[in-house]
């Protein structure tokens, strides 16, 4: 009575996902035709060929095929279909193509991969806000006919000087960083009934 | 007169179970799980907020009813099987008041466990008419509870986003629902496990929704560095606010080790009847393919790491809950006394947590901190 989701599609595709900061999952599907033109592209170039995940860092630019700021490859086995790739940092933005490179260093793209983008691993070193003013038009409607507004950020409050004030707010945000950081190991009620048995 | 808050603490109560039901069977072993959570969370959350109502007490929750959990709700197959597993957990029970005739501490127990699955049937049917999901409303509608929404089947959106229109699908569809339900679009919504990604705004903008709930380091880690850190909402740039977890609340109440829900004289979730009775009495009660399961029948409490645990005191429990409820209540109003000053308007604690986490997990957690914050 249930139906098992199809183990392939018949379209040859590569897709990155962000798992966290350092890393990064794929998984592939490559039809027997895609890879009967990957013979045909390499020829005998194709003996002792190794298949590869090459990833490309283009954080912050329009990538061309070219221009990534550096390259690295992963040796998969295709069979596998899926892979979990570890970064060494964050905030940056990778496609990846599957492919294969011949004993030559001569590389046959398969595929290319979606972009996809590794968020912050801790506090940002910007700290200088931008305000913006949403105007409500009931309790908590905001009137999408007034257009959003930025304005000037509100002077610091209490007896402290804005940089007393940076620094205990800092301080603060470390202190919940590092709680988020601890916390990140399991907060399901499964992990709490681990410690409660 | 009124006089601005020093703070806020906005307390989230999660309700969400993933979507079973199985006609093709009898019965269901995983069906279990909303049965359990109908006993031994949302009624009595349901019967401790309309007490307040009713003494005249002022207070404001938001809760999530993701539509999973809402549609399972309204289910007459679901909701009859529900009446059926009380029927014969009440049978159980009043089985246990006889057999443990000549044990004071035991018999205490199964009394109680009597009179409160009787309670519970008698709310369900005659108070809430069979409808938990209006009830639920009702308090919506009186001001004191805000429903928010979840993904629609709880889908984690970051990672669904590798195929936009199933983001799209989700919230769309999950909003719908809501109106459906409740006859009024949602406000705002828990993401599913609290996953968040830039741009996820401009869908939420674009089903109506003004606001979401998220994890700590989503406002922590935010770029630009959020001046308040967790303890005032932020805008994203579509003018939708997203608000934050706080860490310490949590970890009062979440930490295995530190958290009140570990209290040595908290009843024992694990030490059920359905495995520690003789097999041949407990078998009508169990799977009916034998294999032994959880009744919602316990006597033991936590006691601490050891095997040998002691009798559960429900008086007992009641006062550690009331002490636990007050030492919250007490540690977030330090909190807030010394957030306010550094800020130039009322920090808010947002204090998230699994609704079954209280009255599952936390046997009377439910009673004594919702009536606290009340």
């Amino acid at each position: 009575m249930t139906s098992e989701l199809p183990d392939r599609y018949g379209r040859t595709e590569l897709v990155l996902m962000v798992v966290d900061p350092l890393l990064l999952f794929s998984y592939w599907e490559v039809t027997p035709e895609s890879l009967r033109q990957a013979q045909h592209a390499l020829g005998t170039e194709m003996e002792g060929a190794r298949a590869v995940l090459r990833f490309y860092d283009i954080s912050l630019i329009h990538f061309d095929g070219t221009n990534a700021h550096h390259t690295f490859d992963i040796d998969i086995g295709l069979e596998a279909r899926n892979w979990y790739v570890h970064l060494w940092t964050a905030e940056k933005s990778y496609c990846a193509e599957m492919g294969f490179v011949a004993r030559t260093g001569r590389f046959h793209s398969i595929t290319r991969s979606n972009v996809e983008h590794t968020p912050r691993a801790g506090v940002s070193a910007r700290d200088e806000e931008r305000w913006m003013r949403v105007r409500f038009l009931r309790r908590r409607k905001p009137d999408s006919a007034r257009p959003l507004e930025f304005v000037p950020s509100p002077p610091f409050a209490g007896h402290l000087s804005p940089e007393e004030l940076r620094a205990l707010l800092e301080r603060r945000a470390r202190e919940q960083a590092r709680l988020a950081a601890e916390f990140a190991g399991g907060t399901s009620p499964g992990s709490l009934t681990q410690g409660l048995r | 007169m009124t006089t601005q808050p020093t703070g806020y603490l906005c307390l989230v109560l999660h309700c969400h179970l993933p979507y079973v039901r199985h006609p093709e069977h009898e019965h269901f072993l995983e069906e279990n799980w909303l049965y359990e959570a109908i006993t031994d969370t949302y009624i009595p959350l349901l019967r401790v907020l309309n007490g307040l109502v009713r003494d005249g007490v002022d207070f404001r929750l938001t809760a999530t009813l993701s539509p999973p959990l809402i549609s399972m709700l309204r289910d007459p197959l679901l909701i009859s099987r529900y009446e059926r597993h009380l029927n014969r957990l009440i049978e159980l029970a009043s089985k246990e008041v006889h057999r443990t005739a000549s044990q004071p501490e035991f018999h205490r127990l199964a009394t109680m466990y009597v009179e409160r699955f009787l309670q519970t049937r008698y709310a369900f049917a005659q108070e809430y008419g069979r409808d938990l999901v209006g009830a639920f409303g009702r308090l919506q509608e009186l001001g004191k509870l805000e429903i928010i929404t979840c993904g629609a089947t709880h889908g984690f959106l970051p990672l669904l986003n590798v195929t936009p229109s199933a983001v799209r699908a989700q919230l769309r569809t999950a909003v719908a629902h809501y109106e459906e339900v409740f006859s009024r679009p949602p406000h705002g919504i828990w993401l599913p496990e609290c996953g968040y990604y830039p741009g996820l705004d401009e869908v939420l903008r674009d089903v109506g929704l003004q606001f979401f709930f998220t994890e700590s380091h989503g406002l922590l880690y935010a770029d630009p560095r959020p001046r308040y850190g967790v303890h005032a909402p932020v805008f994203c740039p579509t003018g939708v606010a997203a608000f934050a977890r706080d860490l310490d609340s949590s970890k009062q109440v979440w930490s295995a080790e530190e958290g009140y829900p570990g209290d040595p004289a908290y009843r024992d979730y694990y030490r059920d009847i359905g495995w520690d009775l003789d097999y041949d009495y407990i078998k009508p009660y169990i799977h009916v393919d034998g294999k032994r399961i959880n009744t919602g029948i316990k006597y033991l409490r936590i006691t601490g790491k050891t095997d040998q645990k002691q009798v559960y005191d429900r008086a007992w429990a009641l006062e550690r809950a009331a002490d636990h409820a007050g030492n919250f209540m007490f540690n977030r109003e330090r909190q807030v006394e010394w957030l306010a000053p550094v800020m130039d308007r009322p920090p808010i604690v947002v204090a998230p947590y699994d609704a079954e986490l209280f009255g599952h997990w936390w046997f009377p957690g439910g009673t004594r901190a919702t009536t606290r914050c009340g």
